[in-house]
């Protein structure tokens, strides 16, 4: 019998599912028995001690527990623990090998398995979680967007019945993703999408620790150490302030933090959500009237003031019928299904998966950097020349030609770019790749053609050609092979 | 051989920039001199001494007039616009808003001056805020007190509802950035500017 798994690799908690015989997704509880496993660890020497919980617990206590490094997933960023240096990938790994181990031990071999990322993922974000798998021993062919596997759950869990636009407002531990999605019955087609790469329920811990350190201070007079009050403890306060005011006893103590003082630390974070709802809708052309419900996903989404600018900014309250802890791994074990070796479903699971089907859109403008007159200087300039929009459905293949500036141009520079927003200014997007395409065939002349042609797969992963027309010189690029990030920096 | 008419007519609006925000630091007056040294690079050592020493004098000059009140930029828009050179008039206005980013802030009364400058000499808007944006990613420390309101022209006259469209399409650009700037230093300076625009928003809702 096969297995899919589906795995939502998230910044503070994972969480993994699997398809089972009828054909219906279910959470696989860790060796804790817990639904959610925190995605910490803890190193003793240059060996993991513990994954998960046991990690989470020591955090902010003891030196040597890594979390939240989904958030440098693709920077060449290394964290050091004990002396050893681990790249955002390798953690990514360890956690999703405990995750692997617990999915093995309750449900056997697994066949295929479908790993989440954001949709505002960078490509060689996507890119490092590929890979990430790959070092956790885990068959990763596919991976889905978040927001677009919980789309798909709720569009699986709603037997066929949804059928309009809906908004996934997905606000997890750390990042920020917004969908606009077409639903008709199992059928799930992202039309836009936007998000925020560093917001979600780490800073809200942070703005929280922050305020008991202000108020400790003017109670005490004294400095608060991280350790006495940890973000660890800021996150179980901050649940509870979802509930009532708190008053955490820190030495002796009693800082009082009412709900309202929260939320005016972290209101600037939600203004920032709430313009890339605003973003998204107008990307998506859809009239607010036109969507239907907003479907909440990602535990940040529990606190109250998440909720009500939900309802401010699309006039509705919004619907959580399913946990949001759970629901994009359960979309993400769906779509493992779906894309998987039918061969090894059986009838029923055949039946139930073979319904789906899901259409994703590219995450980014990709464009190259190309030299043009600009009128208002009266002079030459470079600017970005997008080749694939944004929010165009993928898979998806594109083709713009350029054209050679002078006679015997002996060489051509070709750099790759993308960006969230529509940019034209260089130095507001990320070279994805920079290289020359020559020597380029003596005798050319000026505007002899060039191509240039970016493809993206069902992974939201990109693909460049770049040809010279006349004499056929190409270069091919492999994005998921390059070395994209210019900094480097190491973290203790 | 003395400063070029063209260049000082660029220092003058620098200077006008550098006052007013009442304070004329001494990065301000780097960035001019960074700039003058870029201009000259060609002239002999001792041409060098000589421009760079008139330099000095014209800024102490020009600082006393402008906080005096008494540097005329009606005339020096008058000039420029006679030079009639488009290229020109954007170098100008180029080194103007170096200067304003130069303490890492932008003051009101900078953005009130640039203004002026984009109107007088005829120049386009987007154009300008583009420079501006780019210009930030370039600070050396990190930007704070940015005149948001004033760079996006947001006043009593316009609606909460229009003032946050305008917020949200700044918003976008910098929620862009921090991602995909290119060096981990912007991508922080484009996180400070989304933090800066949110909370600018809070005052429209």
């Amino acid at each position: 019998m096969a297995s899919f798994i589906g795995i939502d690799l998230g910044t503070t908690y994972s969480v993994i599912s699997y398809i089972d015989d009828s054909g219906r997704p279910k959470i696989i509880h860790n060796s804790e028995g817990h639904n959610i496993t925190a995605s910490c660890i803890a190193f003793d020497g240059s060996e993991v001690q513990y994954t998960g919980e046991e990690a989470r617990k020591m955090l902010g206590i003891e030196d040597n527990v890594a979390a939240r490094f989904k958030r440098d997933m693709g920077k060449k960023i290394k964290h050091t623990f004990n002396g050893k240096k681990y790249t955002p990938t390798q953690l990514s790994a360890e956690v999703l090998k405990r995750l692997y181990f617990d999915a093995k031990t309750k449900i056997g071999e697994i066949d295929e398995a479908v790993v989440t990322v954001p949709a505002n993922f960078p490509n060689e974000a996507r890119v490092e979680t590929k890979n990430a798998a790959k070092l956790a021993g885990i068959k990763v062919k596919h991976m889905i967007d978040e927001p677009t596997a919980a789309a798909l759950h709720y569009a699986y869990e709603g037997n066929g019945a949804l059928k309009g636009h809906y908004a996934v407002y997905d606000l997890g531990g750390g990042t920020f993703d917004i969908s606009i999605v077409k639903i008709d019955g199992f059928d799930v087609k992202v039309v836009a999408t936007d998000g925020i790469a560093e917001l979600g329920g780490d800073d809200f811990d942070t703005a929280l620790q922050k305020l008991v350190q202000k108020k400790y201070l003017k109670a005490t007079g004294e400095e608060l150490e991280e350790d006495e009050f940890t973000k660890t403890a800021a996150e179980e306060h901050k649940k509870s302030l979802s509930k009532r005011d708190i008053n955490p006893k820190i030495q002796k103590e009693r800082i009082e933090i009412t709900r309202a003082e929260f939320e005016d630390e972290i209101s600037g974070m939600i203004a920032r959500a709430e313009m890339t709802c605003e973003t998204v809708i107008e990307l998506s052309k859809i009239k607010l009237k036109d969507i239907k419900a907003v479907f909440l996903v990602g535990g940040s989404t529990r606190i109250p003031i998440v909720q009500q600018s939900v309802k401010r900014i699309f006039k509705m309250e919004p619907t959580a019928t399913h946990n949001v802890d759970e629901v994009v791994a359960l979309g993400a074990s769906i779509y493992a299904a779906h894309k998987g070796d039918q061969s090894k479903l059986n009838i029923a699971q055949k039946k139930a998966i073979n319904k789906v089907s899901v259409q994703d859109v590219t995450p980014r403008y990709y464009g190259c950097v190309v030299s043009d007159f600009d009128p208002e200087k009266e002079k030459k300039v470079s600017i970005v020349s997008i080749v694939i929009e944004k929010n165009v459905k993928r898979p998806c293949s594109h083709t713009e030609t350029y054209y050679t500036p002078f006679d015997n141009c002996e060489k051509l520079r070709m750099r790759i770019t993308a960006s969230n927003a529509l940019e034209t200014d260089p130095d507001f997007v990320n070279i994805l790749y920079d290289d020359w395409l020559g020597p380029l065939p003596a005798g050319n002349r000026q505007g002899d053609p060039v191509e240039v042609t970016y493809s993206f797969d069902d992974d939201g992963i990109m693909h460049a050609v770049f040809l010279e027309v006349n004499s056929g010189l190409k270069k091919e690029v492999d994005i998921s092979k390059l070395d994209t990030d210019t900094d480097s920096i190491e973290i203790d | 051989m003395s400063i070029s008419n063209n260049l000082l007519l660029q220092i003058k609006l620098a200077v006008a920039i550098a006052v007013a925000d009442n304070e004329f630091i001494i990065s301000e007056e780097k960035t001019i001199k960074k700039w003058f040294e870029s201009k000259i690079e060609d002239s002999s050592a001792s041409q060098k001494n000589k421009l760079l020493k008139d330099l000095d004098n014209e800024i102490s000059r020009l600082r006393e007039l402008a906080k005096s009140g008494q540097l005329e930029l009606e005339l020096v828009f008058y000039e420029i616009n006679n030079i009639d050179d488009r290229s020109f008039k954007y170098a100008a206005l180029d080194l103007s808003i170096e200067v304003m980013v130069a303490d890492s802030t932008i003051h009101p009364n900078e953005v009130k001056l640039i203004e002026e400058i984009i109107e007088e000499l005829g120049l386009d808007q987007s154009t300008a805020k583009k420079y501006i944006r780019n210009q930030i990613l370039k600070m050396e420390k990190p930007p704070k007190d940015i005149d948001i309101e004033g760079l996006l022209k947001i006043n009593p006259s316009i609606s909460n509802k229009d003032s946050q469209k305008l917020i949200r399409r700044e918003f976008d650009k910098w929620n862009s950035a921090s991602t995909s700037a290119q060096s981990s230093k912007q991508r922080k300076y484009a996180q400070i500017m989304i933090n800066i625009i949110s909370k600018v928003r809070e005052r429209y809702v």
